[in-house]
């Protein structure tokens, strides 16, 4: 009777580490079953995502973005630095008088269509604050523009998906056009220039 | 007496496997969240040391190339340098590269070996580096060779 009694226990006890182990395998397989499961996760700007997902293609842009960001332009016979031609376009912005038109920026285009576009591989935009009211620049409008932005091979149709683009002028005669925007910054990579005033968003290969 | 001592193996095992269980439980309830953390920090530091390696191995060529393009007159290795040294400060003014390949020009730790009408630009132990120290701080050390002549870079 006593051995029997201990025995029932024991069976009992082994029944609930049974009942217990069971529930354990369970929950190990639906975890294992769950690690490594591939989700697709959509955020942002997919094209974009796709654009840098290789850090081999990324420098390439980089380090061409960065030559041509310090390759120099001549205006009115002297040679300036592109980065201060793009910073000069938001001082003359900033400035009281409005009337300035940009010609320099032509002067941008041109070494990029000579020396960057890669056989029209490469597209450049830029992104210049609203306020110019010559040279085929719209008036200014409900709002001034910090910053310049360059965008390279960015496709101007899908200007329409972001909120608040409209552009402000068509050089389509020089090879370029130019638009303002304010969107979702985290939509493109970001290439600032220091002084928060110029930023290239894109890439750039050949 | 006999049956009370017998109870007290078998409270033991049902105690011992309750806490087996909840271990258990703890265990894998508590795991999962930090492992994609870690694993993503350190995808984010080889990414990206790859990345300046890379970068510096493209960009490279292209400073050698306006060097040459820029030098002024007079002895070639002479304006050679000193093309070099404007060219790479411009340059280094735009880029964020995190590493000492223009440091290094800057201190001029590079050789350039004259090969038959050939130049070769050396620059050894070059270094990219990602995090600054701790936990996932990399570096990457590698020599670069441009070949060259007074008109271009050989590709």
């Amino acid at each position: 009777m006593i051995y029997r009694r201990g025995q029932l226990d024991q069976i009992i006890t082994s029944v609930i580490v049974l009942f217990a182990v069971f529930w354990l395998m369970v929950l190990f397989v639906n975890i294992s079953a769950n690690i490594g499961k591939v989700e697709k996760v959509i955020s942002g700007n997919n094209l974009d995502a796709e654009k840098f997902s290789s850090p081999i293609k990324r420098a390439e842009s980089r380090a061409l973005l960065d030559m041509f960001l310090s390759d120099d332009i001549e205006i009115a016979g002297e040679k300036v630095n592109v980065r201060e031609v793009l910073s000069a376009l938001v001082a003359a912005d900033s400035a009281s008088d409005k009337t300035q038109a940009p010609n320099f920026a032509k002067g941008i285009e041109k070494l990029f269509a000579e020396d960057y576009s890669c056989n029209g591989r490469n597209v450049l935009i830029v992104a210049i604050p609203d306020g110019f009211t010559s040279g085929g620049y719209l008036g200014k409008e409900e709002e001034t523009y910090e910053k310049v932005t360059v965008y390279i091979n960015y496709p101007v149709e899908r200007a329409e998906e972001f909120p608040r683009v409209r552009l402000v002028y068509d050089a389509g005669s020089v090879g370029g056009v130019y638009s303002t925007y304010e969107s979702s910054e985290r939509d493109f990579a970001e290439y600032r220039i220091d002084n928060a005033i110029v930023w290239v968003r894109g890439d750039l290969r050949c | 007496m006999l049956a009370r001592k017998g109870h007290i193996p078998t409270l033991l095992l049902f105690a011992e496997a309750l806490i087996l269980i909840l271990t258990a439980w703890y265990t894998f309830f508590t795991l999962d969240d930090n492992l994609g953390n870690y694993a993503n920090s350190f995808r984010i530091a080889t990414s990206s040391v790859e990345e300046d390696y890379q970068y510096v191995l493209h960009i490279a060529p292209l400073i050698v190339g306006r060097a040459i393009e820029l030098r002024g007159e007079g002895d070639f290795e002479a304006s050679f340098n000193a093309s070099l040294l404007k060219v790479a400060g411009e340059v280094d003014e735009i880029s964020s590269l995190r590493g000492d390949f223009f440091g290094k020009i800057r201190n001029k730790e590079y050789i350039i070996k004259r090969d038959g009408s050939d130049y070769v630009f050396v620059m050894q132990k070059v270094s990219v580096y990602s995090g600054t120290s701790g936990v996932n701080a990399m570096t990457r050390t590698f020599d670069i060779s441009i070949r060259f002549n007074e008109r271009s870079v050989f590709r």
